[in-house]
């Protein structure tokens, strides 16, 4: 976890970039996807629908044609004198009415032939009974009341038009019946009635062709029964809620509706059957005819390919991108650690270069100045040096002098003549010669001259040794590096014990070259680490104090080097200074 | 008894849609038989009987039977067999036997001859010529439709007659019986379909003389004697009011049931639709068929009557050898077909079996089976020919100016004309 994170967090830029752009491309995927498949189903159901609505009008002529030809027909039988007068004179003897008979059977058999092959029969009715059938396998297939049946009472009270009914009989057939009352034009009287039952498979023939898995038909008539169906088992049943909305729908134009019933939505297409007073339904099932064009599946692998890819392709671009970024940050956040001097190295994008480049420019200048202002500084820290080397102590002038004075009163002119001389050569290695440093062999010879004109002063109880490595005459060291510790030892040594030694060791080791002034003065005690501070005292030769030595030697030479002291109250003070072995001129560049 | 039909019908569709598994026409050696036949009360149920009966024989022969109109079995075969496909075609057909030989000649290569399965001198006579053609046996006679007279003995005795009167009468003593009865009872003699000439069918092959000569083809009508004695039956019957109209099937059979009707002239197949009204059990008896007077003619004729038929397609052999293991032999089948059916065959063998023997309560005791065996031998034998419903419509037509006051002899040559133009 804290690994993936680590990982990750560099690359907070590519997570934010990615996922944004992930989630956008999911965002716009989704909602294209829906829109298109929403909008293709509209399509397909406006479509579809008017294809339905026209099979529609398609059936619906079929049925005016059927009702056309029974129109015609009720008409040839409720204008035949023939019918007529057979169905009215009962009383006649039956040798009369079987002539009767005969004729109204050719009658109606014509009449039968000339429906052709619909699934239509005729049925008279004088006011009691059927009299005559032209297949008595058809409703009502048995001798049945018609003056008490519900088809002749509403026929009779509509006497002028051809109504259809729905007639179921239990298990048997199912029929739609179409009636119409015989009446006498001029006594306006009824005398029978005719019926034409019609199969309910001859109204499915109309539209049995269009029906498939999910496409079904309802005829359904006032009451909302339903009188023909391709669903066989819904006829005669009541359908009220269907009837309603097929209502609604013609009245108000409609060219079809969805309905979402239960769980399922289906498409409903509407038509009223005028003659028939019937509705015919179409109900398709939206998944069964929608659902098939669209394959939902196939969109959504398709459009999931699709997203992969795309995330793909996004998750390299965006690695791309962000990582010449990212590469940028870490070598940043490297620069502290390693130094100004590092540079950026770049293949990225142009921004990405630029950013280097102006980096790099700016870490060019940055390093200039520093570079400058250490050399000011080293500048100046020299300067102050060499100010101070300048500076001999006016006190030690006048000492040296007023020593000089009181050797040539002494008549000492020998000695007085060597005084001087050493001093001259003292001054004139210090004050005249303006290098930073000298020879080990010339601060040697200054050392000695200053030890000359200290012992010609304050007189030779304090000797001073030197024991120096011959390979290291040649050294270059700072000048005036060693004297400020004879000096210190020569005055602050020696108070207690009024006389001693102090011996000045150098050599070499490996690379190193080593100096110790040792003396076996008074020592001091254990914490006295510290050099004193002698910079105001009057006695000094010169504004250099021990103290600034090792300053002086790290600012040089570096931390490597640098000034040690050992000192034991009572045994003497040993002070041992570490510098770099160096025979030429050193070069000052190569220090920083 | 329409509910009975109806729940027969339905059996017989359950029946049918449970045996109706696997049907592979195109393989010759195949098991599953088809049969078309209408009537459910009785060629489907003597079918069924007929197809339990086989069982026992091969039992792997898958048998199935569905039932059809006879219209439209009719329809469905001309469809089929003149455009020359067989396919949707059953193995065998129920033809009527007035339709018989319109379809063997129409379509002599599509039916297959059963002379090997059957053997045909054990039938009818009068069966044969209908359901042969050109010497060859393509029909298995069924059921006979021998015709008798079926009168009221309560309605008789009111008038002074008995059935014992009935004898070997001819059609003028019946008329004089009917009058009588009449103004004795009120009742009319008979009910007629005014379109349908049955009973002139019946009437005139007592005298062996059908619609067409003997050739099965030329109308014989002008010069008809039976038939233009028939006629003059026929009108003499209507003129004294002794005919009472009916429509249809149902009205039929009602007259028939509520009394209106002292005698009905008819096939032995409508002893159960008479026997249904179990109230006039023991007024009923049996007459033998009269005859045609002052010609030569029998005491019995035939109405309706039918034959099964094998088609030419892969499985005739196994049909044409169930037909004759079952309806051309002696066995279970037969005994069963009279006693659960009460149907007169024309297999001659079993005609004598016990089951014929039994006496009818319903009709007086009579053995009216064996008294129908007995007829079915004497009907004379007649070629139905091609156009027997053609030409009858014709006739139906003719008649009504006939008993309108047209003279009989214009009209018949009236009728000869049409069916000659007609009937080709």
């Amino acid at each position: 976890m804290r690994f993936i994170k680590d990982r990750l967090h560099p690359n907070g830029l590519f997570m934010k970039l990615f996922f944004i752009t992930v989630s956008l491309i999911m965002l716009v995927a989704v909602t294209v996807t829906l829109a298109t498949i929403r909008m293709a189903e509209q399509f397909f159901v406006e479509k579809f629908s008017i294809t339905n609505s026209q099979i529609i009008n398609q059936i619906q002529n079929d049925f005016e044609e059927l009702n056309y030809s029974i129109v015609m027909a009720a008409t040839d039988i409720s204008q035949s004198n023939t019918i007529e007068t057979y169905l009215l004179t009962d009383e006649q003897p039956d040798n009369e009415r079987i002539l009767r008979l005969f004729l109204v059977m050719r009658q109606i058999d014509n009449l039968r032939e000339q429906l052709g092959d619909q699934n239509v029969e005729i049925a008279i009715a004088d006011q009691t009974e059927i009299v005559y059938t032209t297949n008595f396998t058809y409703w009502p297939a048995a001798s049945i009341d018609m003056r008490a049946h519900h088809i002749t009472q509403s026929v009779t009270a509509e006497p002028n038009k051809l109504l259809y009914f729905q007639a179921s009989q239990g298990n048997a057939d199912d029929y739609v019946v179409a009636a119409k009352t015989l009446m006498n034009r001029e006594t306006d009287q009824a005398y029978g009635a005719v019926y034409f039952p019609i199969k309910e498979e001859q109204l499915r023939s109309f539209y049995q062709d269009y029906v498939k898995a999910g496409n079904d038909f309802y005829v359904l008539n006032q009451e909302g029964k339903v009188v023909s169906s391709s669903i066989t088992n819904t006829i005669g049943t009541s359908l009220p809620e269907l009837h309603q909305q097929a209502e609604t729908m013609v009245m108000d134009g409609e060219l079809f509706q969805e309905i979402n019933k239960e769980d399922t939505s289906k498409i409903m297409v509407a038509e009223y059957l005028p003659y028939f007073n019937m509705y015919l339904v179409n109900m398709v099932d939206k998944q069964a005819a929608v659902g098939n064009l669209i394959d939902t599946k196939q969109i959504i692998f398709l459009l999931a390919g699709v997203v992969v890819l795309a995330l793909v392709i996004v998750f390299l671009v965006t690695k791309r991108l962000t990582n010449s970024l990212s590469k940028l940050v870490n070598d940043i956040e490297a620069v502290p650690k390693k130094g100004l001097k590092r540079r950026l190295d770049y293949t990225g994008t142009y921004e990405t270069k630029q950013i280097g480049l102006a980096f790099n420019s700016m870490m060019d200048e940055l390093q200039g100045h520093v570079e400058k202002l250490l050399k000011a500084q080293k500048q100046q820290r020299q300067a102050e040096l060499a100010a101070l080397q300048q500076q001999i102590n006016p006190h030690f002038l006048y000492n040296t002098m007023a020593s000089i004075k009181f050797l040539v009163m002494m008549g000492e002119r020998t000695e007085a003549e060597k005084t001087i001389d050493a001093f001259i050569t003292l001054l004139h290695n210090t004050i005249g010669n303006v290098d930073e440093s000298i020879t080990v062999e010339l601060e040697l010879a200054n050392l000695k001259n200053y030890v000359l004109i200290n012992q010609k002063r304050y007189g030779n109880k304090i000797q001073v040794q030197f024991m120096v490595a011959p390979d290291c005459m040649q050294c270059q060291i700072p000048k005036l590096i060693l004297q400020p510790f004879i000096e210190n030892s020569f005055f602050h040594a020696f108070h207690k014990t009024a006389a001693g030694t102090i011996s000045v060791l150098v050599w070499k080791e490996a690379d190193e070259l080593l100096c110790e002034i040792a003396d076996n003065g008074d020592g001091m005690a254990a914490d006295g680490k510290e050099l004193p501070n002698t910079n105001r005292n009057r006695q000094l030769f010169s504004g250099i104090g021990v103290k600034n030595v090792h300053e002086r030697i790290q600012l040089l030479y570096g931390t490597d080097y640098g000034v040690t002291i050992a000192s034991k109250a009572g045994e003497g003070t040993t002070v041992k200074l570490r510098l770099p072995a160096i025979h030429t001129e050193p070069d000052e560049e190569n220090v920083i | 008894m329409k509910k009975f039909l109806v729940l027969l019908f339905i059996s017989m569709l359950v029946l049918s849609a449970c045996s109706s598994g696997s049907n592979s026409e195109a393989d010759a050696d195949t098991n599953d038989i088809k049969v078309w036949a209408w009537d459910p009360n009785f060629n489907v149920k003597a079918m069924e009987l007929a197809k339990e009966a086989y069982k026992e024989e091969n039992s792997e022969l898958n048998i199935e039977i569905i039932e059809n109109a006879q219209d439209d079995i009719i329809q469905k075969l001309n469809t089929s067999l003149s455009s020359g496909t067989t396919k949707g075609m059953p193995n065998i057909v129920l033809i009527e036997d007035y339709r018989a030989q319109s379809f063997l000649r129409s379509y002599p290569d599509m039916f297959y001859a059963v002379d090997d399965a059957i053997n045909t001198e054990e039938f009818a006579k009068y069966k044969i010529p209908p359901t042969s053609f050109e010497g060859k046996q393509y029909g298995v006679p069924f059921d006979s439709g021998v015709a008798g007279l079926y009168v009221r003995t309560d309605y008789l005795e009111e008038a002074g007659y008995s059935s014992e009167d009935l004898q070997n009468a001819d059609w003028e003593q019946v008329i004089e019986i009917g009058k009588a009865v009449k103004e004795a009872t009120g009742k009319q003699m008979i009910t007629q379909d005014p379109k349908d000439l049955g009973l002139l069918r019946m009437m005139i092959q007592t005298s062996g003389a059908w619609y067409l000569e003997e050739d099965g083809v030329t109308p014989n009508i002008a010069n008809n004697e039976a038939l233009k004695e028939a006629f003059r039956l026929y009108k003499e019957m209507i003129d004294a009011d002794l005919v009472k109209p009916h429509a249809d099937w149902s009205q039929f059979i009602a007259s028939i049931n509520n009394g209106d009707i002292s005698m009905v002239p008819s096939g032995n197949w409508i002893t159960p639709s008479i026997k249904a009204e179990a109230s006039q059990s023991g007024k009923w008896a049996v007459a033998p068929f009269p005859k045609l007077p002052g010609m030569e003619s029998v005491n019995a004729s035939n109405l309706g009557g039918s034959s099964w038929y094998v088609l030419n397609i892969p499985g005739k052999e196994k049909a044409a050898e169930f037909l004759g293991k079952t309806f051309g032999a002696e066995g279970k089948f037969h005994q069963q077909f009279v006693e659960e059916i009460g149907g007169v065959g024309t297999y001659q063998p079993a005609l004598e079996g016990d089951a014929y023997q039994a006496e009818d309560e319903f009709f007086g005791g009579q053995k009216i089976l064996s008294d129908f065996a007995s007829w079915t031998e004497e009907i004379p034998q007649v070629n139905y020919g091609l156009h027997t419903y053609v030409i009858e419509d014709i006739l139906a037509n003719e008649i009504q100016k006939y008993l309108d006051g047209e003279n009989l002899d214009t009209v018949m040559d009236n009728a000869q004309s049409l069916a000659e133009q007609q009937a080709k």
